[in-house]
């Protein structure tokens, strides 16, 4: 196909921008799925994404258009996940890109997200399209929208496009706009090959399906190719296109997005970002922007029943397939047992993961609380990276923790609440601008710890829902943080340690122990709650012991009615731990991520 | 290895009262006295349409329960009573009991019930402390009480039972003991004492939760209950179960069958049945029953139960009798190896001290208080 009919482009969005509904207009419009086909979304496959109104893998999908020119196209859309977790799989998405689509809503305006995408949009030197969504909505603002865009972006707004994705007005406009705007991609189709890895899944039958945006060259059938990062060579075995299902099609040329499967049945060896390249004719440079997702928030995972720990080791292992960013490794807790510490690249990936352990592979979970990678100086000059408060070594010199640079958009009126939230949770202010009369963007740079406990909730209970959060991670820091820990029964449950910042300790273990003896029910004897640092005891409460347990009648038409209690009994038991000689409900477990101070 | 001789007991509702206790959660209305004639002609014909269903085993006992009987007056009891001779064998030996209120028990009406046949009564006299009687919104005093039971003996009855309560609003644990012991005083062959429970809904758990009456607290109950059977034992009665006490050989022996997983057919509103791992049971409200009985849709739901489901209820309802649940037989019977299935609960129980194994798996007197507990473990 001439490059010249050939556009590439993204779609992005804040969350409930409208960003799946505008690309279901497009595909509709271009006819690529016949509209008995048309699920809501079609974009997002997964159950958790549709439930959850987010993309979490990127999808690619080749639009065929005759435009008002005559000519025929083709244009490819690489839908991006949009939450700030997956921002390297945004930006290789956007790699793959000549120009994006900035959808913002027409009454929200511009937003965290928005802001955040841009500005990968911007590094990636796209043209960017501003695309004003719901303007078919009472609130719609078109002037206030551009103005923001224009504040915020530095995007010059004055030829958005608008756009109801809902009703379709405006749709046809897109479509034109990214024909006339965006470039046509440029490539040496006689270079050696160059393509650039921008997603991959696994399929259980074919092995690895390796996502691809044509650089240079072309690919197809029988070709011999090597992954530049990893060094993994590969024959070909077949190429193709998204129609959104995966259809065979000759040589994938330069400036063609497709996918490629190769034989390759582990993910690990295909990482998003690499380039692959011919083995015989290997190009001398790989893509530039490739580098190795990392997990920055971890916890444990524990099965509620112990014997299903191997049930959970292989269902990680087969979500991981999918997920190279996930990371696991076995762990040994004396109050949960054998289960896995494991890393995510945030809060959302985390309970993603735990959601689709439990709901596709039917386990039982239970989730410490979420925590960072620590690095730790010891006084013997040695530095090491903690994961697990449980592991924090005695002898430390120093300790130092994870950054990040956030940038939070609200109505102005909440600058203050903001503000001190940022401020109880370690932040230091940046930057406060205002965007249009009334928006202000904040920018603090905060703890990645802060932030991984109810950091968001909090932001937006303060804010009635308005502010919006993105970040970035900024790097290492000096902190001043101690081990604080929680005793049941006089034993200490490493489940529950945590690391915390010095001057807070006292009033976070006074409120964690409060919060368990309101959670913990009363079992045959008294339970002794304490929190210590350092083997000092600083609070202490008691959960008084349950004296009975017993229905005094039960006759002939009590029977049924008592089963069914018993067994509700034995189910609420089931999804509590033991740990020790006491009971704890699992959300104990989650209590330390909701203590109020 | 043989089954033990299966009970088959007859259960007849009646779902009406003078006046609502204040703790009571059963299905009984005050107030619709009117509809008692209709009533009983309903009951009489599901017990002739159910007794023509198959062939019955031999009835080994009957137990007219509610609400309170003694409303369906002396033609309305004997109406259902003989409905119940009519259609079924009942055994000579029978234990035939009914429940009565001790405003109820006067002797022209105890002579009768005796004629008909009933062999055994229940007294509920629930407390002998006029304030709490009256706090309960029970309609006798301790005199009546009393007086009750001397009138049964006169009117020939020999297997008399009375029910207490303790846990009551303002009781204390001396007033308990003293009540115990005056009850015992009066020799009933039997005694039920109830720890109470404040079941939602009622006007008790109202008056609970808006702080108008305060419970004695739970370490006191358990005392209560632990000084119950010290007490009882004394004066030679011996708990069998959970809340009952027995003289030898008036054990209840229509209960005895409920606990021992037995088949039953209950007959008026809102009864249950059990035949063989189904149980079905009638709509709850009487003119819903009455109408249901005309219609021929008086079953208001079923559950047919696997032998695991069996198994399970037999473990929870055996372990509520001292003398426990013979897993040998429930091995016999359903195939299920209790001692293997559940090794875990069994041994964790035994650890802690709330039940004895064997041939014979019984809780402990500790095992009792936390029977739910321990019951849980095998559902």
């Amino acid at each position: 196909m001439n490059l010249e009919n050939i556009r590439n482009f993204s779609i992005i969005a804040h969350i409930d921008h409208g960003k799946s509904t505008l690309a279901d207009r497009l595909l509709e419009i271009t006819d690529t799925l016949p509209q008995r086909d048309m699920k809501e979304q079609v974009l997002d496959r997964m159950d958790l994404e549709r439930e959850r109104g987010i993309t979490i893998k990127a999808q690619a999908v080749k639009l065929n258009y005759r435009a008002a020119d005559g000519k025929d196209y083709v244009l490819n859309l690489i839908d991006t996940p949009g939450h700030v977790d997956f921002t390297y799989e945004v930006s290789r998405s956007l790699a793959a890109c000549e120009g994006a689509l900035l959808v913002v809503d027409a009454a929200q305006g511009v937003e965290a997200q928005t802001v955040a995408n841009a500005h990968l949009a911007i590094e990636n030197n796209l043209e960017i399209i501003p695309v004003i969504n719901k303007i078919d909505l009472p609130s719609a603002d078109v002037a206030r929208v551009k103005h923001e865009i224009e504040e915020s972006l530095g995007i010059d707004a004055e030829e958005a496009i608008l756009v109801s994705a809902k009703t379709g007005e405006g749709a046809k406009e897109v479509l034109e706009a990214v024909i006339r705007r965006i470039p046509p991609p440029e490539g040496q189709a006689e270079s050696s090959l160059k393509a650039l890895v921008f997603d991959s899944k696994y399929d259980a039958y074919r092995g690895v399906v390796v996502f691809v945006r044509v650089m240079d060259g072309s690919i197809g059938k029988g070709d011999k190719i090597k992954m530049m990062a990893t060094g993994r060579g590969a024959e070909v075995e077949e190429v193709g296109v998204f129609s959104p299902d995966m259809k065979v099609t000759g040589r994938l040329g330069a400036g063609e997005v497709g996918y490629v499967i190769a034989g390759i049945k582990d993910v690990k060896e295909v990482k998003v970002g690499d380039t692959i390249t011919e083995l015989k004719r290997q190009a001398v440079q790989a893509l530039p922007g490739y580098k190795e997702a990392k997990p920055m928030v971890f916890c444990g995972i524990y099965p509620v029943d112990g014997g299903e720990y191997a049930n959970l080791r292989d269902a990680l292992a087969k979500l991981q397939l999918n997920d190279t960013s996930l990371t696991y490794e076995p762990e040994t807790s004396t109050a949960l047992g054998f289960g896995f510490r494991c890393g995510f690249l945030g809060l959302l990936h985390l309970e993603i993961v735990k959601e689709r352990l439990e709901r596709e592979y039917e386990l039982t979970l239970l989730a410490t609380a979420p925590s960072v990678a620590f690095r730790v100086n010891k006084l013997s000059g040695d530095s090491l990276i903690i994961r697990n408060p449980s592991d924090f070594p005695k002898d430390v010199a120093g300790i130092e923790e994870p950054y990040i640079a956030a940038t939070i958009l609200a109505p102005s009126e909440f600058i203050g609440a903001i503000m001190d939230l940022c401020q109880t949770r370690r932040g230091q202010l940046i930057n406060v601008a205002y965007l249009s009369e009334g928006r202000a963007q904040i920018n603090y740079d905060l703890p990645l710890a802060e932030i991984v406990l109810d950091f968001y909730d909090q932001l937006k209970s303060k804010t009635h829902g308005y502010a919006s959060f993105d970040y970035e991670h900024v790097g290492y820091r000096h902190a001043d943080l101690v081990k604080l820990d929680i005793l049941l029964a006089a034993e200490p449950v490493d489940a529950f340690s945590a690391l915390v910042p010095k001057e807070k300790a006292y009033e976070r273990g006074k409120a964690l122990v409060e919060k368990l003896r309101q959670i913990i029910p009363r079992q045959m004897f008294e339970v002794a709650i304490q929190a210590a640092i350092g083997g000092r005891i600083i609070a202490r409460e008691s959960v008084k012991a349950k004296r009975k347990d017993v229905t005094a009648k039960c006759y002939g038409g009590d029977i049924s009615r008592k089963r069914k209690l018993l067994e509700k009994q034995k189910e609420g038991k089931k999804r509590m731990k033991q740990v020790g000689r006491v009971t704890i409900p699992q959300e104990a477990f989650l209590a330390i991520l909701k203590v109020e101070e | 290895m043989t089954a033990p001789a299966p009970g088959f007991g007859l259960y007849i509702h009646t779902p009406f009262c003078r006046q609502k206790c204040s703790y009571c959660d059963f299905n009984s209305h005050p107030g619709l006295e009117s509809l008692v004639v209709e009533y009983t002609r309903a009951v009489s014909a599901q017990i002739k349409q159910v007794g023509a269903d198959r062939t019955w085993p031999e009835v080994k006992t009957i137990f007219f329960g509610g609400g309170n009987p003694a409303l369906l007056g002396v033609d309305g009891i004997s109406t259902l009573l003989e409905a119940c001779r009519r259609v079924f064998k009942i055994v000579g030996s029978a234990e035939i009991s009914m429940e009565m209120n001790p405003e109820d028990a006067r002797s022209g009406f105890l002579g009768d019930v005796r004629d008909m046949g009933f062999n055994r009564l229940s007294l509920g006299w629930q407390s002998l402390d006029d304030s709490r009687l009256a706090l309960l919104g029970r309609r006798h005093d301790k005199a009546g009480a009393t007086a009750s039971i001397g009138l049964a003996r006169a009117a020939g009855f020999t297997n008399i039972n009375v029910d207490m309560i303790c846990g009551l609003p303002g009781q204390s644990e001396e007033a308990w003991q003293a009540e115990l012991n005056e009850a015992a005083g009066y020799e009933p062959d039997h005694i039920s004492a109830y720890m109470l429970t404040v079941a939602p809904g009622t006007r008790l758990a109202r008056q609970v939760e808006t702080g108008r009456v305060s419970l004695p607290d739970e370490r006191s109950v358990v005392r209560m209950y632990e000084q119950t059977r010290k007490q009882l034992t004394q004066e030679s009665y011996e708990q069998y179960e959970i809340s009952n006490y027995t003289r030898v050989g008036h054990d209840c022996r229509h209960n005895l069958n409920y606990w021992a997983g037995g088949d039953y057919l209950g007959f008026g509103a809102g009864a249950h049945s059990h035949w063989r791992g189904r149980r079905w049971w009638a709509v709850n409200g009487p003119k819903a029953f009455i109408a249901g009985i005309k219609s021929g849709d008086e079953i208001s739901g079923h559950e047919d139960l696997n032998s695991r489901q069996r198994a399970s209820e037999r473990i929870f309802l055996g372990l509520r009798l001292n003398k426990g649940v013979n897993i040998e037989e429930i091995k016999a019977e359903f195939g299920f190896n209790v001692a293997e299935v559940y090794a875990d609960a069994l041994a964790e129980l035994k650890a802690q001290g709330l039940i004895n194994t064997g041939r014979m798996i019984a809780l402990t007197e500790k095992g009792r208080l936390f029977a739910n507990e321990a019951m849980s473990l095998f559902v």
